[in-house]
């Protein structure tokens, strides 16, 4: 475990030789949400590959690198694909990311996945700001020795999500006129969509909305000190009661044509970020 | 020999023991984070770092010591383990269970469990005992293969927890005037805290207080036959509605506040055992 914390070190050296600057904000991206890195005043692209330690992204739609530079003039630092569990990798490996965008000097934390809606007021191309989350992943990316260097034994969650970030990002909403919820995300492992019986449960035990991602990352981001805000995007409807057969390619599309409300919510939330 | 065999790790490990004390211990108790304390009210001790036994997993937990102390409590033969491990430190099943198969592989046929645990249910306040009625496996963990002779020890019990001990713990509490009260224990693997959307779940299932231990050692007892007696003292109250941040230090604080009464509680459970 506590090697981790030269891993970080050694991902940090290598990223640092590539781009001189130091980010205010890191930023993840999910499935079909990439398009955001366009917007980036890019100064630097990292495979990676070339980074120590990272995990090889194999999802559908997910490139693979690191994209640094500006964005609405702030210095971030964004990952073009991100890793999931039911890739194989361990939560450790998938939240290494969230550990080196603190180490370069991020302290917020920029979320996005696409995510099954169980809500029933939402609708297909939503995009709901996590309010609060539930780890149903039956794992934990914290689990092992813990490196007080890098946070306390046992984080408290009782705000994962900053709510001051979500009442901004709220309030561009409403000046874009971009129909937002807040709500609670559930993470799953996946890779199968879930069952009828599944949604039932998931709604019934508090969440609006269910994904195979995110999660990890907030509990990482909580533990190292960061503030973070998370957007879920709905690609997909899931009423148990009327439930249609999930097409990933259909998935993918909603995600790409919710993308330019996301990309707008993201800048606001970021134009406003403190520069010094 | 072949060192990884737990089993005979178990019977080097009992063996060492007896050579200690001649002592057969009726019963043993597990203590949780903080609660090292309690046992200074056993006397005529022998002690035995956890490093001096072979197979046994070292804590790494903050109020965690580590050592086996055999001794009488009550007039009543113990073996006491002060420092557990647990599955949030990366540690397996047989690991955390280790203490309690050396129990059991010594003759101890009834076995206490006590921990801090978060309270949900919204009557339990902070520094309360709950004896543990039954309990609601949240951990995901489990053997991934055992020694075929721990296997053959016993059938699984109707009940983890034993109702009649249980019952008595309770009746003696209202005798002396202590406010006990009873529930069901959720174990989650942690190490971060519940987010307030977690404490709401667990709720809704049924759960009364929540920890990261216990169920582990619960279900070895209880599947070799043995009587288990639960008790959680309740180290802070999750108030999904009011949230408050949870700490260590606090947990930990109200352990210690609560170390009289826990004290009383496994005195009672003493008391109990020497009259049947």
């Amino acid at each position: 475990m506590l090697e981790l914390y030269d891993q970080i070190q050694e991902a940090v050296a290598e990223i640092r030789r590539a781009w001189p600057g130091t980010p205010k904000a890191g930023i993840i991206l999910g499935t079909g949400l990439g398009s955001l890195v366009d917007r980036i005043d890019v100064e630097a692209t990292i495979d990676y590959e070339s980074v120590p330690h990272f995990p090889r992204s194999t999802a559908i739609s997910h490139r693979g690198r690191l994209v640094c530079g500006r964005l609405e003039g702030l210095p971030v630092m964004a990952m073009e694909g991100r890793f999931h569990r039911y890739e194989g990798y361990s939560l450790k490996q998938i939240t290494l990311p969230v550990r080196v965008m603190k180490a370069m000097g991020a302290d917020l934390l920029v979320l996005s996945n696409a995510c099954g809606g169980m809500n029933p007021y939402y609708r297909c191309g939503d995009i709901m700001l996590i309010e609060d989350q539930i780890n149903l992943m039956g794992d934990n990316p914290l689990i092992g020795i813990n490196d007080d260097r890098l946070g306390p034994r046992f984080p408290d969650m009782s705000e994962p999500y900053d709510h001051a970030l979500i009442e901004r990002a709220l309030a561009v909403a409403r000046r874009e006129n971009i129909r937002a919820h807040q709500g609670v995300f559930v993470a799953v492992t996946g890779p199968n969509l879930e069952t009828r019986a599944e949604y039932r449960f998931l709604r019934m035990i508090g969440a609006d909305v269910v994904g195979m991602s995110t999660v990890p990352e907030t509990i990482v981001a909580v533990h190292s000190g960061m503030r973070v805000v998370g957007f879920s995007v709905i690609t997909d409807m899931c009423l148990p009661d009327a439930l249609e057969v999930a097409d990933v390619d259909a998935i993918i599309k909603t995600a790409q044509e919710a993308e330019p409300k996301l990309t707008k919510l993201v800048m606001g939330v970021l134009a406003e970020e403190p520069r010094a | 020999m072949n060192a990884a065999d737990p089993h005979d790790e178990l019977a080097e490990a009992a063996a060492l023991v007896r050579q200690c004390t001649n002592l057969a211990p009726r019963v043993g108790i597990v203590l949780g984070s903080g609660q090292g304390g309690i046992v200074s009210g056993v006397e005529h001790t022998v002690e035995i770092a956890y490093g001096d036994l072979p197979g046994a997993p070292v804590p790494t937990a903050v109020g965690h010591q580590g050592k086996l102390v055999v001794g009488e409590w009550r007039s009543c033969p113990c073996i006491v383990a002060c420092g557990r491990c647990h599955l949030y430190e990366g540690r397996t099943w047989n690991d955390v269970t280790y203490v309690v198969r050396l129990m059991l592989t010594l003759g101890v046929r009834r076995i206490i469990v006590t921990n801090a645990a978060g309270g949900l249910h919204p009557l339990l306040r902070a520094g309360q005992i709950m004896v543990i009625r039954d309990h609601l496996n949240l951990m995901f963990r489990g053997f991934l293969s055992r020694p075929t002779s721990e296997e053959a020890r016993g059938t699984r019990a109707a009940f983890p927890y034993d109702a009649q001990w249980s019952d008595a713990v309770m009746a003696g509490a209202w005798r002396s005037d202590m406010p006990v009260v009873q529930g069901v224990y959720a174990g989650v693997l942690g190490p971060n805290y519940e987010t307030r959307a977690e404490y709401r779940m667990l709720r809704k299932l049924g759960a009364d207080a929540v920890g990261m231990s216990t169920i582990p050692e619960a279900i070895v007892a209880s599947e070799a036959g043995a009587s288990v007696l639960g008790l959680s003292v309740i180290t802070n109250e999750a108030k999904p509605d009011a949230p408050q941040r949870v700490t260590h230090e606090e947990v930990i604080d109200w352990a210690l506040k609560a170390e009289q009464r826990l004290t009383a509680a496994i005195e009672t459970g003493l008391e109990y055992v020497e009259r049947s």
